[in-house]
């Protein structure tokens, strides 16, 4: 009689495969470390260069605070953001395109558990990005952290939301033309138009009314608040917008797994 | 049908005949070979038209809204001599666009087929070095103008007013777009991953071109770099565009297209060169 293998038996929570799939998420990232951790601090290097040295002379200070100090937050999120949803959003297209994905359905793994583990991998993608620009800015840029709370939230929330939306771009996408078009015409427009770069109190009424309907205005502003102890709208409304946000967002996700929208056959 | 008759002819003892094709000829320069090379990646990015030519029409236009609101009301300040910022800005955006839509053209294509192996197709065919380098090179060069027209349409708002010099627009246009095409078409033959071509763009020719006028006067540069970046062509190609559409310049024109053209030939003849040697193509 030969030995056949037991069954593995888990228990509520398959922890192991959860966290095999956390790793495989990060260890995607960091294997191309260049791409997905230098390149964005190089990237915002430059924004931080034009910026000063395009309206530095004009602009000097924006609600109090120099301006250089006011856009540094912006864009370290602006680049926190465009990471966390790039991991997310780009393993899950490129495992269905090559087809691999099935490694990661068939597993014991609920949809619950599947949600955690590309969502915490994005997330962990942001906040290593976010760490790193803001270790290289910190070279010309004064980074006084008045809030640390409110910074490491919406640091931590907007990390997450933006693996959420990668998420469902991703499973959404059919082809990588897709998700380029998502990023193209979506992500990248609300990164840009949240207050990255400027305060929103200095817009047309009208633009300002837009700005708060705008879920990526709040992680900014909520973060710079964080960094700099000015806000263009109440902190603690940031804070409930993005706590929803991410509430609702991960139903979806969840709800995609657990119906195998476009996923499954 | 094609079977049926060769059955036939079989059975009655007779075999076909068939003739092979005669040879192709052609005269001194494959004409119509250059011109498939080119045609392959032209459609290419026109087939993805949205990734091609809108995104980067896009981006410009929203690095023009950005800088307009981040002035908020200091216009004064910021204007470039007499020009409102603005103004100064978006013809720069237009070269932006046109030159990383050029690079890219190339330096992915280039990429891409050599980790398909399907540059084999090209290297096998009778296509001289001067073919592929000019096949490659226009299709980037129509690319980046293509992307450029969609760019200077997008930012029309923007712009003071109509073209001031046609001519000078689209003469440094196509020496800028021919110039980026050339430093994919050799970063791509360097390249043998993804990873280093899309760091040569990352860092190498992004921060160039960010940093050659783009967004500001060179004399805003500290020092030692301003005098670095007046050695840069692109600065004379970027500077030439922005004289051909709204008529300032900080260099003379005429010594800014030669600047371009002879970086062109220079670079040409290093492509030239890459392609006759095989470099990393042939063992």
């Amino acid at each position: 009689m030969t030995d056949s293998p037991t069954p593995r038996h888990l228990g509520a929570v398959n922890w192991l495969g959860l966290w095999t799939l956390y790793l495989k998420e990060v260890r995607r990232f960091m294997s191309v470390f260049t791409q997905t951790i230098a390149a964005p601090v190089v990237t915002t290097l430059l924004f931080l260069a034009v910026f000063t040295l395009a309206l530095g002379r004009a602009v000097e200070v924006v609600n109090g605070v120099p301006f250089a100090q006011f856009l540094a937050p912006g864009l370290v999120m602006m680049a926190m953001v465009q990471n966390a949803f790039a991991n997310t959003s780009s393993s899950l297209v490129i495992a269905k395109v090559q087809g691999n994905i099935v490694d990661v359905l068939m597993p014991p793994l609920s949809p619950g558990e599947l949600t955690v583990g590309f969502a915490m991998g994005g997330t962990t993608r942001g906040m290593v990005v976010g760490i790193a620009t803001v270790i290289g800015m910190s070279a010309f840029v004064d980074f006084s952290v008045q809030n640390p709370g409110f910074a490491l939230f919406h640091a931590l929330a907007a990390s997450l939301m933006l693996a959420l939306l990668g998420m469902i771009g991703g499973i959404w996408s059919e082809k990588f033309d897709h998700i380029a078009a998502v990023t193209n015409f979506i992500i990248t427009p609300l990164a840009f138009l949240s207050g990255t770069f400027y305060s929103i109190r200095r817009l047309p009424e009208v633009f300002q009314t837009i700005a708060h309907l705008n879920p990526f205005f709040y992680m900014i502003d909520g973060f710079r608040y964080g960094f700099t102890g000015h806000s263009d709208t109440d902190p603690l409304l940031g804070v409930a917008v993005m706590t929803v946000a991410n509430a609702v967002l991960w139903l979806v996700c969840w709800r995609m797994f657990a119906t195998g929208y476009k996923l499954k056959a | 049908m094609l079977e049926n008759v060769r059955y036939r002819l079989q059975a009655e003892g007779l075999t076909p005949v068939i003739a092979p094709p005669a040879p192709r000829r052609f005269g001194r320069v494959n004409w119509l070979g250059a011109w498939t090379v080119c045609r392959r990646d032209l459609q290419r990015n026109i087939q993805e038209w949205s990734t091609s030519f809108l995104a980067p029409a896009l981006q410009s236009l929203l690095f023009a809204v950005v800088f307009g609101f981040a002035l908020g009301g200091a216009d004064a300040a910021a204007r470039v001599g007499d020009l409102d910022y603005v103004a100064f800005l978006a013809p720069g955006l237009v070269a932006y666009a046109l030159l990383e839509r050029a690079f890219e053209t190339t330096a992915f294509s280039i990429v891409y087929d050599k980790l398909e192996r399907m540059i084999n197709d090209i290297i096998g065919a009778p296509l001289t070095p001067g073919e592929i380098v000019a096949g490659y090179a226009l299709a980037a060069t129509g690319t980046g103008m293509l992307a450029g027209a969609a760019t200077f349409l997008a930012l029309l708002p923007f712009l003071p007013g109509p073209p001031h010099s046609i001519v000078a627009t689209l003469a440094f246009g196509a020496a800028g777009a021919l110039m980026l095409g050339l430093i994919g078409l050799a970063g791509g033959l360097w390249a043998y991953k993804w990873d280093h071509i899309s760091g040569i763009e990352t860092f190498v020719v992004v921060p160039i071109v960010y940093m050659s006028g783009v967004f500001f006067p060179l004399d805003r540069l500290p020092g030692a770099l301003h005098v670095v970046a007046t050695y840069n062509p692109l600065y004379y190609v970027i500077d030439g565009m922005r004289w051909g559409l709204i008529g300032r310049a900080g260099t003379d024109p005429l010594g800014g297209f030669a600047v371009a053209a002879a970086t062109d030939l220079a670079l040409w003849a290093l492509c030239w060169v890459l392609f006759h040697i095989g470099y990393k193509l042939k063992p």
